[in-house]
């Protein structure tokens, strides 16, 4: 730039250079701007997602309960229960022994047989919460929670609502999985093909102590305790001719949220894109059968409070669930 | 010129400098400040709590405010309710039955209160004073929100006997609680929505029982150095004796630790009563107890969960004197407290101040 000093003209010369000099400064310094700008945006929109996610519609999980592989219908007429036969079972528990009090190491494994005579029971009563539905991870019901009733169809079906692509690691954020447990479902469901898809067996700690809160949590759903605060995460009531309660009615109100006795679990299930592809459809089966194998109702039939029987029980329960893929 | 005109350029160039740096310095203290607000909870103003005071000095409350911020239409259905006997099954029993406002909703005169059908129930009733604090109720903890509390009597059949379905019916078919739900919720929830709802319903007892704060006895003032308040030579030993010997347990200001404790009460075989241990049971919780507040204590009689005391003279004989040792039995009384007859009067005088008439007369917690 050239500077004369002196005259009118150059000084006029001057201001409109200098004037320039600043718009000058100005275009860069937006120019400089807009392009941290745009290099923040695309770096949190490249680390956000590599590809433009869309919701996949339609997308459900359906849950049947069943009898072994019969549906569970609760009531075949106004008047009478359906009946199911449990037949007789021999369990074989082996039971660790020490065999003195200082040979602890040297655990003597007893072997015993426990015989359960054939039954014949009627279910009146099937309700479990299903919480926290996640897929590879991502959350895909904004319900805080879901109360699923045998005897109520419209339950039974749960809508899913998420963004595809997913991303491609086994959840680990739901809590309660221990890291042993963690380490045993990353060999069963994680590969790279896989959708895995998990929810709560039950609610958690912190919808236990939230106070009152309603929909499928109100406490006039019948699935909240009263007298002692805390979900019911799992109900199951029925009739045994062996039970030896009241009017025969067994009654597993599974529950409890404070350590060690919670009976949240945690249920995990996977198929891979294939399968994906053949159906919209989850399809999880819920085996009243296999939760009562090895109960004798006769002597364990009513559970309605947080306890060592209800954690075992919840395990149980967690056990009696399966997804059924496609053929 | 060159240094005149660039000299020009500098000035505008430091200036746009200093503008995009002060501008940046002040949303930097903008977002600081208001992710503090929010971060700190520690205390959040009356405002987001919906008017609800806390006494200078005390800690925040508990009870989450953000989910149920008291309104005046609100507490009045509170009120409402708590008096009203259609919530039990015969139409008998409300909560003012065993929690009567006179006396720090206390069940006076009563070792165990009697419900329905004068059903004895197995514990006694306890004070209900400054809930907002408190994080478990019940003796034995048993309840963990004060929203939830109310399920516990309504539903026992020796209290109230009745089923959660029928209250809500009940209060559905009686025009005076038609309203009185349609007004407490219109401002959060707008004019269309007028369902009597289990949650409404509880949440509208918390805020009439959120009210319920003692924070103006004698004590207080003295505390407060408020003007011609000062405890005489009887209180001011009775203080000094009370810090050494029960404040572990019954901590000031809210005169309790909201812990649980085994104070040394023989079991009642008639009762059977473990506490605790009822709830985590853990061994280690067995015979302990929450440890009440002593605020209007003086009211309070009979005490301990199963009222087996009659009054405080009994009450620092079991202290003194009478203390059963067994496995939990609270570390700070392995030892007994020792106090003289003299010891004993003093702190007695001492446990009067905390009698707050204020709230003992409180229209406000009386039926209209």
């Amino acid at each position: 730039m050239v500077i004369c000093s002196g005259s009118r003209a150059s000084s006029y010369e001057i201001s409109m250079k200098s004037t320039r000099e600043i718009h000058r400064i100005w275009h860069s310094g937006v120019i400089a701007v807009m392009a941290w700008v745009g290099l923040v945006v695309g770096t949190t929109g490249f680390m956000g997602s590599s590809a433009i996610a869309q919701v996949q519609e339609g997308l459900t999980i359906r849950i049947e309960p069943r009898f072994g592989d019969a549906p569970l219908e609760m009531f075949r007429s106004r008047i009478a229960a359906r009946q199911w036969v449990i037949p007789a079972q021999n369990i074989a528990s082996s039971v660790h022994t020490p065999t003195k009090p200082d040979d602890s190491a040297k655990a003597h494994c007893e072997s015993t047989a426990i015989f359960i005579p054939a039954d014949t029971i009627t279910i009146t009563a099937l309700r479990f919460y299903c919480s926290a539905i996640v897929l590879n991870g991502v959350a895909a019901d904004t319900s805080r929670a879901r109360l699923v009733d045998a005897s109520d169809s419209a339950t039974l079906i749960i809508p899913l609502r998420v963004s595809f692509p997913l991303p491609r690691s086994l959840p680990t954020r739901l809590p309660s999985i221990e890291r042993r447990e963690h380490a045993q479902l990353a060999e069963r469901h994680e590969r790279p093909e896989n959708i895995v898809l998990q929810c709560r067996l039950g609610v958690d700690s912190a919808t236990n102590s939230a106070g009152a809160l309603r929909g499928d949590l109100d406490p006039i759903r019948g699935m909240y305790w009263a007298w002692q605060s805390g979900y019911i995460n799992f109900k199951l009531e029925g009739t045994s001719a062996r039970c030896t309660a009241r009017k025969k009615k067994f009654q597993f109100h599974l529950g409890g949220y404070l350590p060690p006795l919670q009976t949240v679990q945690v249920l995990t299930f996977s198929r891979n894109t294939a399968q994906a592809a053949q159906s919209k459809e989850w399809l999880v089966i819920v085996d009243v059968r296999e939760f009562l194998a090895g109960i004798d109702l006769a002597t364990l039939h009513t559970v309605m409070s947080p306890s060592p029987d209800a954690v075992r029980l919840a395990r149980k329960a967690a056990s009696a669930f399966r997804l059924q893929n496609p053929e | 010129m060159l240094s005149r005109v660039s000299s020009q350029c500098m000035k505008l160039s430091s200036l746009f400098a200093l503008v995009v740096a002060c501008s940046t310095v002040v949303l930097a203290c903008i977002c600081a400040g208001f992710t503090a607000t929010v971060a700190s909870g520690e205390h959040p103003d009356s405002t987001s709590m919906g008017g609800f005071v806390v006494p200078k000095g005390w800690k925040p409350p508990v009870y989450n405010f953000a989910d149920n911020p008291l309104t005046a239409k609100t507490i009045a259905l509170g009120r409402m309710l708590f008096h009203d006997p259609i919530l039990s099954r015969d139409s008998t029993v409300s909560c003012a039955s065993c929690h009567q406002p006179r006396t720090a909703f206390a069940h006076v005169d009563h070792d165990l209160s009697h419900g329905i059908g004068d059903a004895i129930g197995t514990r006694n009733a306890p004070v209900l004073v400054n809930l907002a604090w408190k994080g478990t109720f019940h003796w034995d903890g048993a309840v963990n929100h004060l929203e939830m509390q109310p399920l516990a009597p309504i539903t026992h059949p020796q209290e109230m006997g009745e089923t959660l379905e029928n209250v809500l019916q009940k209060l559905r078919s009686t025009e005076r609680f038609r309203v009185a739900f349609a007004e407490a919720f219109a401002e959060v929830l707008g004019k269309q929505d007028r369902h009597i709802t289990t949650e409404r319903m509880l949440k509208a007892l918390a805020q009439f029982q959120l009210t319920f704060v003692s924070a103006n006895a004698k004590y207080d003032r003295v505390m407060r150095g408020e003007h011609g308040w000062v405890f005489n030579e009887f209180e001011q030993r009775g203080y000094t004796l009370y810090k050494a010997h029960c404040s572990s347990c019954h901590t000031e200001p809210l005169f309790t630790n909201g812990g649980f404790e085994n104070n040394g009460i023989a079991l009642d075989t008639t009762l059977r009563d473990t506490g605790r241990m009822i709830v985590t049971k853990r061994v280690e919780d067995s015979l302990k107890f929450s440890v009440p507040t002593l605020r209007n204590v003086e009211v309070s009689y009979p005490y301990m969960h199963d009222g087996r005391f009659q009054n405080l003279a009994m009450v620092l004989f079991h202290y003194s004197q009478g203390i059963q040792h067994s496995p939990t039995l609270s570390p700070a009384l392995q030892r007994g407290i020792s106090l003289t007859e003299d010891d004993k009067r003093c702190l007695i005088a001492f446990l009067r101040t905390l009698t707050d008439e204020e709230f003992l007369k409180n229209s406000a917690f009386q039926p209209r």
